[in-house]
This record gives structure tokens, sequence and C-alpha cells, in this order.
């Protein structure tokens, strides 16, 4: 699917618990981009991808994707699952025990044939570089590496093959949008990191769009091209990942996120343990935790609490980044004070009011923000 | 021995097994995933049989199917025939006799099965209906073949029922059991006795061979 499709939806729905639903959410999904609902556990984020999948009913509201409705509760509108051509992943495999691997993969196919690759008109498939169309499904599985265990039942699978299987077996039958609810949140580390990167890879090759639920928040910087931050069964705020992270709209959405600046920034080149990165023009040198390839984007994320601020030129000291900045304005948080930066990029930093009255800080006056190599992380952006 | 009740027994034990297959298994489905409230109003019929006396059931489904009644009579009127004392009857009584031990085992094994593999059949574009017959019942083999032992074998052993509905006519309506009860009253112990072990030790294999197969003795393990 070529087109960017578009996601409207505003559901509510009551639980005994009294837990309630109230969401809204207008998003465009280019091919191969993906949504990440990011929010604590029990906001709700799961309860809308099963609306979003069809799989629960909102008590009153509408779901529009892609020109279709799916849900319109006053004009008695409902598509089931089965014709809403989505692919869903759960956080477990779930796949059907008694099925082989390949007949796992295949069993969406009987019902939803793909359409003929080599038809112009229809549907594309994989599109794979050059050479005569191969059979998108062998694709898909040779991208997930998962082409040599056909003939296995799922009980003789580990946890990542299985996992591995479910997304094959989600996206052969060519769907529109892909449902993630925390696919990657029951497997060791280093076989998520494997996965989330052969996910976006393989995403992008097919154009599906995709929907992934994370409480995760490294997991959204890494996949998330466009954020929605779920927090008490409502929508908070929905927009690029670094715009989101880095202005909350609110108290509860910041405390959602984690209270951290997150840049977006580019690998220059390391040397020494330490890697230089470019946030616009500023250049930040972190500590090296893991090799970056030079020219890599990523994410620097700064914690408030981790930026200090000098009024006279530093001396000798072992923090690395020395940035020229003005106060943009001051915030006060009980004995804390939240101070607005520019330094090229927007920057908080926190400290006590004290240390401000002695600085002597108001807005506009200019300091250096200083923080240290082995405070700033970088998540890599897959 | 009698082999005439003990083969009509037999017959009737299939026939009614394979009708409450028929019946036994969307009235499972129907339970186990149907939305409505009122369901357990039709376990609870279903499940009747479980604690009603076998005369009690007999008296009511003599009643239901007799000339009394307009089934008895459109049944009479189309059969030539009416349903008490045939062996048509004694299958319709047999049917409502063992329903629970048929629709029981099938519904736990039903409910058994992980929703989310429902719902991945269902996302993949799988109507209910299909998902049943490609994923629900595949993974519901031990229950269904618990619920077809058991039909039978509790077919094969009824008496109450069989009295009442079907009378005592070789060849038609006298089953294994009633035969047996035949010989202890006109005190001839050596054929009950015979019978009675033949029942015995089939009644026993079949139960054996259920819970062994339920246990999983033979199988791989399932994970």
């Amino acid at each position: 699917m070529a087109e960017t499709a578009s996601l409207t939806l505003a559901v509510t729905q009551a639980f005994a618990s009294g837990f309630r639903i109230d969401a809204s959410l207008d998003v465009e999904l280019p091919p191969g981009s993906m949504l990440a609902l990011f929010g604590p556990s029990g906001a709700g984020k799961t309860t809308i991808l099963r609306h979003i999948a069809g799989l629960e009913r909102p008590a009153a509201g509408t779901i529009r994707f892609g020109g279709e409705t799916w849900c319109d509760t006053a004009r008695q509108i409902w598509q089931p699952p089965q014709s809403r051509r989505i692919g869903l992943v759960f956080q477990d495999p779930t796949l059907f025990p008694h099925l082989t691997v390949s007949r796992n993969v295949r069993y969406g196919l009987r019902v939803r044939p793909r359409s003929d690759p080599t038809n112009p008109g229809g549907q594309t498939g994989v599109r794979m570089g050059v050479g005569p169309p191969s059979d998108p499904i062998a694709e898909i599985e040779r991208m997930l590496g998962i082409g040599d265990l056909g003939n296995r039942y799922p009980a003789a699978l580990s946890g990542g093959e299985a996992q591995r299987v479910a997304l094959a077996r989600a996206l052969a039958p060519d769907p529109r949008l892909l449902l993630l609810d925390e696919p990657f949140a029951s497997l060791d580390a280093p076989t998520r990191l494997r996965l989330r990167r052969d996910v976006r890879a393989l995403l992008q090759t097919t154009g599906t769009p995709a929907i992934l639920v994370t409480h995760d928040r490294t997991e959204a910087l890494a996949m998330g091209d466009t954020v929605a931050v779920i927090v008490g069964g409502r929508v908070r705020q929905v927009g690029p990942i670094s715009d989101v992270f880095s202005r909350p709209a609110d108290a509860e959405v910041a405390a959602s996120l984690g209270i951290e600046a997150v840049l977006p920034a580019r690998v220059i080149g390391s040397s020494g343990g330490v890697i230089e990165v470019s946030v616009g023009d500023v250049i930040l040198h972190v500590a090296e935790r893991e090799p970056m390839a030079p020219g890599a984007g990523v994410y620097a994320c700064v914690r408030a609490e981790d930026v200090t601020l000098e009024t006279r030129a530093p001396g000798q000291a072992s923090t690395r980044n020395h940035l020229a900045a003005h106060v943009v304005s001051i915030a006060s948080e009980g004995p804390i004070d939240r101070v607005t930066l520019n330094c090229g990029f927007a920057l908080d930093a926190l400290i006590t009011r004290r240390s401000r009255e002695e600085l002597g800080l108001t807005a506009g006056t200019a300091v250096t923000a200083a923080i240290k190599a082995t405070s700033v992380h970088l998540v890599p952006r897959l | 021995m009698d082999w005439t009740a003990i083969w009509l027994s037999v017959r009737l034990a299939a026939a009614a097994t394979l009708v409450l297959l028929a019946i036994g298994v969307p009235l499972a489905y129907w339970i186990v995933f149907s939305p409505r409230r009122w369901k357990f109003l039709v376990e609870a019929i279903v499940a009747l049989p479980l604690v009603l006396p076998p005369t009690v059931l007999g008296f009511y489904v003599l009643v239901g199917i007799g000339p009394m009644s307009p089934v008895g009579r459109a049944y009479a009127r189309i059969a030539g025939q009416g349903l008490p004392f045939t062996f048509e009857g004694l299958l319709i009584a047999s049917v409502l006799y063992s329903m629970p031990f048929a629709v029981q085992p099938f519904a736990v094994e039903f409910a058994s099965v992980d929703r989310r593999l429902l719902e991945a059949s269902w996302s993949l574009g799988v109507s209910p209906l299909e998902t049943f017959r490609r994923v629900v019942i595949p993974l519901s083999v031990r229950g269904l073949v618990t619920g077809i032992v058991l039909s039978f074998a509790h077919t094969l052993g009824e008496f109450g029922v069989v009295l009442m509905v079907g009378g005592n006519l070789p060849g038609v309506t006298r089953t294994v059991s009633i035969s047996i009860y035949d010989a202890v009253q006109s005190l001839d112990y050596a054929a009950a006795s015979r019978t009675s072990l033949l029942l015995l030790i089939v009644s026993f294999i079949i139960l054996a061979s259920t819970y062994s197969l339920q246990r999983s003795v033979w199988l791989k393990p399932r994970r």
C-alpha cells in the first residue's frame, strides 16, 4: 500500500472497575511508519488497540481507517475483525499449536489470498529489489529468519522464534495495518533488540503502517515515528516522537514520559571512548556504551537534574559538555526550580532555589550549561 | 447369553452417540461462545438428566412422544406407528438421557481453547464458524473423544428410561440391562451373571481407555 492512510478514532467505554476509556486520536500513517501508543500499565493502551482491531466494541464512538468506517455506533456500523484487513501480534506468540510453522504463517491466506504481485493494478506485495518477483511469503519468512523452521511445531520453538512466526503470520495476507501489542515485552534483551530491528526493516520493505503498544520508552523512541501518550484511558498528546518527549503537554504526560529531554541527533564519529553527536549546530560528547556508526540517527536523552549551570567561565573540570545558553524561563517546583534554557535547542535544568538565587538567574541571563558525557544516553533510531 | 439384547444395546448406543455428536457439538459451541445471558438455563436443562431419576425423565419422554402429545400424534401420522415402545422412541429418550455426558466434555474442552487463538484467527480474516472448524475442533479432540465414549457407555448401561419408554420387546426395545433384570426375575442367575460380567468388562475397558487418553498416557506431551 503506497498511500498514507489516516486513522480517526473517538471511542468511549466504561468498565465495572470504574475505569473509563475516553480516547480520541487523529493521525496520518504513511507507508511503513509506526505509531507508538505509549503509556503506563493500565492506561488503556491495549483496550484502544483492541477497539482498532475490532475485538472490543466501544460503548459509543467511531473508528475510521483509510477511508473505511470500521465502527460508528450512532449509525450502527460495525466491521468485524475479519473484514478490517489487519494483522495482529500479541505479547505472547499465540501460534496455533496443532499446525506447523509453515501452516501457521499461511493460515490467513486461504480466506485472504494476496493479490497477484505481477499485476500492477493490484495490491503490491513485498517489493524486493531487482529480479523476478519471488514468493512474497517466502521473502517475509527469510527476512524474519524463520525460513528453516517450516516443518516444526510451535512447541519446539524458542520465544523469539515463535514471535517471529507470529509476525510472519500477521503480515502474510498483506494487511493494511499491523497492530502490535507489546510484542517484544516477553523476550530477553538481545532477542528483543534484534527483533525490533528486523521488524522495523521488514515493515519499511512491505510498506505496512503499524501501531505499537508499549510502556517501554526506549522502545517507543527506537521504533516510533509518531507517539500517542495514553494516561488514564485518554489520549493526552500526539505528535512526532521528539516533540512529544521534549515538550510534554502537561505534568502528567511528562511524568509518564520520564523527565528527560529527547534531542534528535546524528552521530559524527567516535574516538577514545567518546562519541560526538550533533544536535542541530551543537556538538555533544557522549560516553560510548555501544558502538554507533557515523551518520546514524539517534536520540540524545538528557535528564534535567543532570544539567549543571555555571555563570563564570569554567576552569579545568571533568565535565565534557559546556554549552553557551541563556535562560528562557524559570518555574518553581517547590524547593526546586526548573530553568528552561536555550542553548541552540531547548533544555531544562533542575537546580535548587538557593543555587538559583546565588547565581542570580533571571530570564535572559547568559549561562553555561554543563553536562557530563556519562549523563547523555543515546537511543538509536531504527 | 442374550445376544439379541446385546446387539440391540450396541445399536442403540451407537445411534444415540451419533445423534449426540451431531447436536451436541453445535449445542456446546453455542453454550461456550454465545454472548446470551440466559444460556445458563440451557446448561441447566442439558444437565438435568444427571440429577433426575431416570423414571421421571422416562415418564416425561413417554408422555411427550405418546399419542397425547402433538409431537407423538404428528409422528404417528407420518410413520404410521407411534413412538412409545419402538426403537426410535428409545433412541429419543437415550439421546436426552445421555446429553450431559456428551455436551459437558465438549463444552469444557471448547472453553479451554486459548481465546487469543480465536482472536488471532479472526484478525486473519477467518470467520467464527471457520475458526471453530480449523482451530477449536482440532484442539478439542480429547474432549470430543471423551464425550463420544461416555455417551456410548452411558447409553449402553441405561435401565430406568428404557423400561419406561421402551418396555421389554425382544429385538425392539429389550436392551442388555433389561435382559439381566429379566434373567434375575426368572431366577436364571447364571445368565444374569454372564451378561453382567460382559457389561462390566466392556464398561471398564471403555472408561479406562478414556481416562488414559485424558491423562495422555499414550500420547506425547503437548504444551
